[in-house]
């Protein structure tokens, strides 16, 4: 079993939850850079959180970086890595959202081959991810935003800090040339479903029309009915349900205003 | 730990405190183990052993981390601070000085990773908000004091009331 950060692995492992027989440590591959290539914002997979808020590459992808803030504290995020994150594959996984509304691409090696998979495919279930047993996770990769874009993360736990989240969104906007028109948009929401997943009648309602107050309220009301959210230790289904319209409609309201002053 | 034990042990070395030391250690072995057990620095608590808690937090390469959450080979070949590296009781590092000055001990089980936090905070932002210090402790928990003579020793020393 591949260890990357190890701050989840190794709570399972001393609960008697994972047994591996054997543990390969990842952090010999060079895989904990953040860099810009050909346009593309790269980020191997063994970069940890820490890493993530302070590169100045990241520093565009607010959603993505407001997320890596609210990750556990300063002792977890010094450690953990996007990759264990992702691959995690937890339906409340935060970085997922943002890289989800980023429109992420997941590069994977395995023994004799290379793939890339959208990370919009990458989630198959809670904790299952589409990895096949030989295969790591090298590097999520985003585009550098287009102009007009702004994106926003929004998070609501049990307590302010060091929290799970107990719904968690993410929104993009691009603005047209005019300003007014909403080019793109995409709506992702986390610990509301079976896996994290994109808003997609949300988006469809927005995509290609003016954006305003009253149209972005609607369209978080459709998201949450697009969620399916259970009732848990930690909320209600009916309190996931109202607060995903609340924190879309945040997040859209967010990505919206920096949108235009992009 | 569900691993099988009966693993080879390895030697590894690491600096702590500024001394090198060199230990053996089962592939299994944590950090915070390493250091209580084997190298006798127990100012290193351990508390929930799923780093939510920060009892066991050191300094690795300038770097605050959990110790229970890091596995001891990780260690070969990195440096370490722990409490015992910070201050001395002859000269109390400024933070220790102003947490006792504040009250912010009582039973004292937080503060060793309490004051690392706060170390590290202060080396990277000399003189942080007090949302910035409250977010800095956010992996600290403590049960005694509420939180607020933590929050007032650690801004005493940003402030300035004494040198870091």
């Amino acid at each position: 079993m591949p260890i990357a950060g190890g701050t989840d692995l190794l709570i399972h492992t001393q609960a008697g939850l994972k047994s591996p027989k054997h543990l390969v440590d990842l952090s010999g591959l060079g895989l904990s850079y953040v860099r810009k290539e050909h346009g593309m914002i790269a980020i191997g997979a063994m970069a940890t959180f820490a890493e993530i808020l302070e590169s100045k590459v990241t520093r565009e992808l607010d959603c993505l970086v407001q997320s890596a803030a609210e990750i556990g504290c300063v002792q977890t995020r010094n450690v953990a890595t996007i990759g264990g994150n992702i691959c995690s594959a937890v339906p409340s996984a935060d970085s997922a959202p943002p890289l989800l509304a980023l429109d992420a691409r997941v590069k994977i090696a395995g023994r004799n081959n290379k793939r890339i998979v959208p990370l919009n495919e990458f989630f198959t279930g809670p904790k299952k991810n589409a990895l096949k047993p030989t295969e790591i996770m090298m590097e999520i990769e985003v585009a550098t935003l287009p102009p007009r874009t702004g994106t926003s993360f929004m998070k609501i736990g049990r307590r302010q800090a060091m929290t799970l989240a107990v719904v968690s969104a993410a929104a993009l906007i691009s603005l047209d040339k005019t300003g007014r028109m909403i080019e793109n948009v995409r709506i992702a929401l986390g610990a509301v479903a079976p896996i994290p997943l994109r808003a997609v009648k949300a988006e469809s309602m927005l995509k290609g029309c003016e954006a305003s107050e009253d149209l972005i309220e609607r369209a978080a009301a459709t998201a949450a009915e697009e969620a399916a959210p259970i009732s848990d230790l930690r909320a209600t289904q009916a309190y996931r349900r109202q607060v995903s319209r609340v924190l879309v409609q945040r997040a859209l309201m967010q990505a919206w205003q920096k949108a235009q002053k992009a | 730990m569900a691993f099988d034990k009966g693993m080879t042990e390895r030697q590894i070395e690491f600096i702590v405190n500024g001394e090198l030391v060199q230990v053996c250690v089962k592939p299994q072995d944590l950090l915070v183990d390493v250091l209580r057990d084997q190298l006798g620095l127990i100012g290193t608590k351990k508390g929930c052993g799923t780093g939510e808690c920060g009892a066991c937090t050191v300094i690795m390469n300038g770097r605050l981390i959990n110790a229970c959450l890091l596995l001891a080979l990780r260690a070969n070949g990195k440096e370490f601070l722990t409490i015992e590296g910070m201050g001395t009781p002859e000269h109390l590092h400024p933070l220790q000085q102003s947490f006792i000055d504040h009250g912010a001990v009582q039973c004292g089980f937080c503060a060793p990773g309490m004051l690392l936090s706060a170390k590290s905070l202060l080396d990277s932002n000399p003189h942080p908000t007090e949302y910035e210090i409250r977010y800095a402790i956010a992996g600290n928990l403590c049960r005694c004091t509420g939180y607020s003579k933590i929050v007032q020793a650690i801004q005493a020393v940003a402030e300035g009331n004494g040198k870091v």
